[in-house]
């Protein structure tokens, strides 16, 4: 079996065969082929090659290899279920509101129908706890016009605690039962004469005492003021420090 | 070579692996179904008889694992046979002691393909497959695509790893090692 001297065409015969030619390509191709015996007898030779390659070829099983393939990442993400973390921690946040609102008006309303007095101390000492332990200034409780008596006692028995929730008070009469509270969240031993007071309370001063609850702001926290340390040194006393 | 022929296999493909990243899996079936055997003819012409379909499958599990590397400068198939082929290369490195594949020796290549002769009895068959069988693994592996598959030179030469030039020449060494075969 001879080669054909038209090294062009016999590169072409490959493509002949599996009709990858366009026709312009295709008909030039197979003009040569025609006429040539060469190329005719090798095309016969490549076309018996591939029938033989593809019959000594196993069928594959395609349902074999699909199964084994990746689930694509679209339908990963369609199978895997939408976490709405979003939507969880607001709702767990409305709820942790409405669960302290409630409570807190509902241990009021007791309080002033005489309910133990530990109970109004220990929900609002938290509310005044940190603004009060944020800014550790003299107390102002004690100064503010109060006509009740409660409120020199609060500033003994609690003086860090109680100027954030004066400040708030200072316009109102019941700022002095608040400020009592606050004083019974330091001292149990105060709590029972301080629920007392809140049981003296007439509905008026319960219900500006439950608003200047509500408005209480949190005192933001406050970096300490700069210390500048001033050294001193000398030739004699520089490895001292 | 029709650039539009090739083109409208290349285009297929994109679009069926579109739409498998898309969520369909039945473009993966389909673009199995149209590469499966050109892979399963490549692993027994370089000698793979055993395991075709583990190749096969290996091959395409690679391949999709890896879609999001495959840039669409060669064909999709042609890559496949550059997967496949590097799959073909691990194992014989790690099995070199299993011979059951049909790695032709000079003198035993009609033995060899006389085993794996169950389908056909054609003895032209048989004596093309014993003179592809004679070949250097590389000069089969190009023979293999460009007569099997049709694949270019330059897509040849991406799969095998060599140049286009190389190819070129391994194909025509091949061609004129199986014509003096056959005219022995």
């Amino acid at each position: 079996m001879n080669d054909c001297m038209n090294a062009e065409v016999r590169d072409r015969l490959p493509e002949l065969l599996h009709e990858r030619l366009d026709a312009a390509e295709r008909a030039s191709v197979l003009a040569h082929v025609e006429m040539c015996v060469d190329c005719r007898a090798e095309l016969e030779l490549l076309r018996n090659t591939r029938a033989m390659m593809v019959a000594r070829t196993p069928r594959v099983d395609v349902n074999y290899v699909v199964q084994a393939l990746p689930k694509s990442y679209a339908r990963v993400a369609r199978l895997t279920p939408h976490r709405r973390v979003w939507a969880d921690w607001r709702v767990a946040a409305a709820v942790t509101l409405l669960v302290a609102g409630g409570t807190s008006m509902a241990v009021l309303n007791r309080g002033a129908a005489s309910v133990p007095a530990t109970t109004p101390s220990a929900i609002v000492a938290p509310v005044a706890a940190a603004p009060g332990t944020t800014a550790p200034a003299p107390t102002t409780v004690a100064q503010t016009p109060t006509p009740g008596e409660s409120a020199p006692a609060a500033s003994k028995a609690a003086p860090h605690h109680t100027d954030a929730a004066g400040a708030t008070a200072a316009n109102s009469a019941a700022n002095s039962a608040t400020a009592a509270e606050l004083a019974t969240a330091e001292s149990p031993t105060a709590t029972t004469d301080v629920g007392a007071q809140l049981g003296d309370l007439n509905e008026q001063q319960l219900q500006t005492l439950l608003k200047d609850i509500n408005n209480l702001k949190p005192v933001p926290v406050t970096d300490p003021d700069p210390v500048t340390l001033r050294v001193t040194t000398s030739s004699s006393e520089g490895d001292d420090l | 070579m029709s650039e539009s022929v090739r083109g409208s296999d290349d285009e297929r493909d994109r679009e069926l692996i579109a739409r498998w990243k898309g969520g369909d899996e039945r473009a993966a079936t389909e673009l199995v179904q149209r590469h499966s055997q050109a892979l399963a003819r490549f692993a027994v012409a370089s000698g793979e008889r055993n395991e075709v379909d583990e190749l096969v499958q290996d091959t395409f599990v690679r391949a999709f694992n890896s879609l999001d590397g495959f840039r669409g400068d060669s064909s999709f198939r042609t890559w496949l046979f550059t997967i496949e082929r590097r799959l073909l290369l691990d194992r014989r490195r790690a099995d070199k002691r299993r011979r059951d594949r049909s790695e032709i020796k000079e003198d035993d290549a009609a033995t060899e393909y006389d085993a794996l002769d169950s389908v056909v009895a054609d003895e032209m068959q048989e004596r093309l497959q014993a003179a592809v069988g004679r070949l250097s693994p590389t000069q089969r592996e190009v023979f293999t695509l460009r007569v099997a598959e049709g694949l270019s030179y330059k897509e040849i030469a991406d799969a095998v790893g060599t140049t286009e030039g190389a190819a070129r020449v391994h194909y025509h060494n091949a061609m004129r090692a199986v014509k003096e075969f056959l005219d022995e």
